[in-house]
């Protein structure tokens, strides 16, 4: 696995959402491999090398984990939850990436370790921006735990 | 010898003197004037030829014919003495004579002259007398008596002297040992000695009273009392007070004790003597508003109000020892109710009579309080809000309120004498009335919120309150709390409705930020890649890019018109009315038909449902919801089959839709009712569904659950409504 390169996993429900982001982080130009699944639970699967996700060659761990609040099934804080507790994968740096401006999500993100919280903009310019600091910073600012 | 022409004048004078004359020759009278023969009584005869010493008392006859004998003999002899006479009458009286030797024609004769003092005799004897019958009264007086001669030297002490003190004369005989001895017990003696002299001298008298120690040591009082005679000699009276001391100081301590506890009381005491008040205390001083010099020798009835003089009259007569009532007028006129409490005595010899005098004003103020403040109580009793009963310590019922009757429907002629607890108390809840029984039979009040039982059975929801009284038992006040516990119900039920509209609210706020965001961010997104994609020529992603944002547009109106319907959920509600649920569901199901038919499911209703209330169209969206889901979620069973049941529950009746479906995983069965949650992103509709099954179960205070074995199980959905009393039912 290319270590100047990131290897995000992104779980959000909404296919378009999805679609945003990867084509956004492409057009900036930001080294990136995307691992994109819809729900909770699936996230966690892929986390925990569970059901469909338990080659660990064909689904590797990521070094960021961009995370939508609300999904299906686990949503996002439980996902957030799950992970800050497993020793395994407390080290990834998880990103909330969500549309909900809520205090109250902002604040029991952060309660359950969340690395960062980050709103989606609804301007495409601004959307575009963010994917690209975003991107930059995790790949060139921040010194990665995960080789 | 005298000239002769004096001698007629002597003879003369002879004849006429007061003097006794006689000449006497040998043992006869040779002349005896007229004055001793007349005191004699004798005629001349007789004298000339009577022997001389038969005119002496013969007492004394011997001893004059010796002292005749012996003048004739020559002899020597006294001149002058004192004699006897003898009357021929028996007459007998006292002389002084004075004898002469002379001699007549040579012969020896005697002339004797002589004068009466038998009046001198007299005053002697007398004078004996009296000294005898004073030294008798010397000897025997009472009273210890001394006489110092003015030199200090003590010349007598009476026998009662030596016997007080023990002393003899001899050894009291000088003014040293007095001061040394007897007046030791003093210590200012020499002062009190030179006073006493001094007075003596200057006024004749002095007295006073001293400690004497006597022989044996012991101390004594006496009063002495002293005169200066005349030649300077003094005599003392000296008697025992010691015993009268004592009895003083007992009388003073008595006296003092009675002033001490007079004046420490708080009732005024008076002495009366014949209703003149002879002492008073400090008490009797503020009570009559005289000062204690004022009121000695007040009459009685001078501080007694004229009602109240005739009553204090006779029972000063009778001596009653009864306390009585009366009035007493203050020097200010003011009237003071007293009551008395009077008895007579013996007090020092005089009879009199104290009384105790007590205020009764303030008393009759706190009866006058007491009766106002009853009074009071009473109109408190009668026309308070409050059912009040009074109970004796046994927790009998003593008395009611007409309030009582009105809450709980028993007279208090039915129930007096009854236990409280009996009467009102249902079974189950006696072990609290007890306890709260005994907290008030221990004197402390409680309250407490219970509930009551109504002669006719109903109950009652009273605030009851238990109030120890000083005397014993206590009050029961029953306070109906009905309608505020109905407020308070309807308060908590606003306030559970307060508080789902609350949740309600939060829920809408992140719907508004996420979930209306969500579809606005992907059509902005794919509006400015569509102008990038435009920019550089590129074609090939346009028709699905602009789908994509016909489709957020869509699900957007598809979210705004869930929301509105969801805000007329709380906002409107339809008339609530009573129907059947099993006529509900047949309409439901027909409803539905076509999709059941299009799965092939076999739908069962229930033969039996009660009626329910609540608002019929939307407990038709819920059987619809929930039914809709069923067939949803059947999945690919191959024989689907929905049920839909009823059993009663606790209070409400408990409905339920079963399915043979896809079944919920437990962690999910909370999550499917929130506001557009979906267990499948890839599912129909906004996941709005069971959210406003919810929401409608909940306003109608319901319940709704899911129970489901697992996934591919099949789910069961529970709601409950509210039983509907019996007599509410068939009301349309």
């Amino acid at each position: 696995m290319d270590e100047s390169m990131l290897n995000i996993l992104l779980v959000e429900d909404n296919e378009d959402h999805a679609e945003l982001i990867m084509r956004s982080l492409e057009e900036q130009q930001i080294k990136s491999h995307v691992f994109h699944v819809t729900d909770g639970e699936k996230a966690l699967d892929y986390l925990f090398h569970r059901g469909e996700y338990s080659q660990e060659e064909k689904y590797p761990r990521p070094n960021l984990i961009l995370l939508d609040l609300r999904l299906p099934k686990v949503d996002g804080l439980g996902v957030l939850k799950e992970i800050k507790q497993a020793e395994e994968l407390r080290i990834i740096p998880t990103v909330v990436l969500t549309s909900s401006e809520s205090e109250n999500d902002i604040y029991r993100a952060y309660n359950y370790y969340a690395n960062s919280f980050l709103v989606k903009p609804m301007d495409f310019q601004q959307f575009n921006e963010l994917m690209l600091k975003l991107g930059r910073y995790w790949l060139k600012c921040n010194a990665n735990p995960v080789r | 010898m005298m000239e002769n022409n004096l001698l007629p004048l002597i003879i003369e004078l002879n004849e006429n003197t007061d003097i006794m004359i006689a000449v006497i020759r040998g043992s006869k009278f040779s002349y005896v004037n007229p004055k001793l023969q007349n005191d004699l009584g004798y005629s001349l005869e007789e004298l000339y030829s009577m022997e001389l010493w038969d005119i002496v008392h013969p007492d004394l006859r011997e001893m004059t014919r010796q002292m005749g004998l012996a003048r004739q003999r020559g002899e020597e002899v006294q001149d002058s003495y004192e004699l006897r006479l003898l009357g021929k009458q028996g007459n007998s009286f006292w002389v002084h004579i004075k004898a002469k030797n002379t001699s007549i024609e040579g012969e020896t004769a005697v002339i004797v002259s002589a004068f009466d003092i038998s009046g001198r005799k007299a005053i002697e004897a007398d004078l004996l007398r009296q000294k005898e019958s004073l030294l008798l009264l010397l000897e025997n007086n009472p009273v210890a008596t001394i006489l110092v001669d003015p030199e200090g030297k003590t010349l007598y002490v009476n026998p009662r002297f030596i016997e007080y003190t023990g002393y003899g004369l001899e050894e009291v005989s000088t003014s040293q040992v007095w001061e040394e001895k007897v007046l030791a017990e003093m210590p200012n003696r020499r002062e009190i000695m030179r006073s006493w002299y001094q007075n003596l001298k200057e006024i004749g008298y002095s007295k006073g009273k001293v400690i004497l120690r006597r022989r044996d040591g012991k101390r004594r009082f006496f009063n002495i009392h002293s005169v200066a005679l005349p030649d300077g000699h003094i005599v003392l009276a000296a008697w025992d007070i010691n015993d009268q001391v004592e009895a003083q100081k007992i009388l003073q301590e008595s006296q003092a004790r009675f002033k001490a506890l007079s004046e420490a009381s708080f009732e005024g005491i008076i002495i009366t003597e014949n209703g003149i008040c002879i002492e008073a205390n400090q008490a009797a001083e503020e009570l009559f508003g005289y000062s204690r010099e004022e009121l000695m020798g007040l009459d009685v009835m001078s501080f007694t109000a004229l009602e109240a003089r005739e009553i204090v009259k006779s029972q000063m007569m009778s001596g009653s020892q009864a306390p009585y009532e009366a009035v007493v007028l203050r020097q200010d006129g003011t009237r003071v109710p007293v009551e008395i409490q009077a008895r007579s005595f013996i007090y020092q010899d005089r009879e009199v009579r104290a009384a105790a005098i007590r205020d009764l004003s303030e008393r009759r103020r706190a009866e006058e309080e007491i009766y106002r403040q009853s009074t009071n109580l009473q109109a408190l009793f009668y026309n308070t809000p409050d059912a009040v009963v009074l109970c004796d310590s046994l927790h009998r019922i003593l008395d009611a309120n007409p309030r009582f009757f009105e809450f709980f429907g028993y007279s208090i002629e039915e129930c007096r004498g009854s236990i409280l607890e009996e009467v009102l108390v249902l079974e189950e809840m006696r072990e609290e009335s007890a306890f709260m029984s005994r907290m008030v039979s221990s004197g402390q009040a409680i309250s407490r919120e219970s509930v009551r039982k109504k002669k006719n059975g109903e109950l009652l929801p009273v605030l009851v309150t238990m109030i120890p009284i000083a005397s014993s038992g206590y009050y029961v006040l029953y306070t109906d709390i009905s309608e505020r516990k109905e407020a308070e119900a309807t308060i908590q039920q606003q306030i559970k409705e307060l508080e789902a509209k609350n949740a309600e609210m939060e829920r809408f706020t992140y719907t508004v930020s996420h979930d209306l965001r969500s579809p606005l961010i992907t059509i902005k997104g794919f509006s400015g890649l569509l102008l990038q994609d435009l920019e550089k020529g590129k074609t090939a992603r346009l028709q699905k890019d602009i789908q994509r944002i016909i489709n957020a547009s869509g699900k957007m109106e598809e979210l705004l018109e869930d929301l509105l319907e969801l805000s007329r959920i709380g906002r409107i509600l339809n008339p609530y009315s009573n129907f059947p649920m099993n006529q509900l569901c047949h309409e439901v199901v027909e409803l539905l038909s076509g999709p059941v038919s299009q799965k092939k499911a076999e739908v069962v209703i229930a033969p039996y449902m009660p009626w329910v209330h609540g608002d019929r169209r939307r407990i038709a969206e819920v059987v619809q919801n929930l039914l809709e889901n069923a067939i949803k979620f059947m999945g690919d069973n191959e024989r689907p089959r929905i049920e839909i049941g009823y059993f009663p529950g606790e209070g409400e009746c408990v409905f339920f839709i079963k399915d043979n479906g896809i079944g919920i995983e437990a962690k999910y069965r909370e999550k499917v009712f929130g506001l557009f949650d979906k267990l499948d992103q890839s599912t129909e509709g906004t996941g709005i569904g069971l959210a406003l099954v919810k929401r409608i179960i909940e306003l109608h205070q319901g319940r709704i659950w899911v129970e489901s074995a697992g996934a591919g199980q099949g789910s069961t959905f529970y709601f409950t409504l509210p039983d509907v009393p019996d007599s509410k039912k068939g009301e349309e």
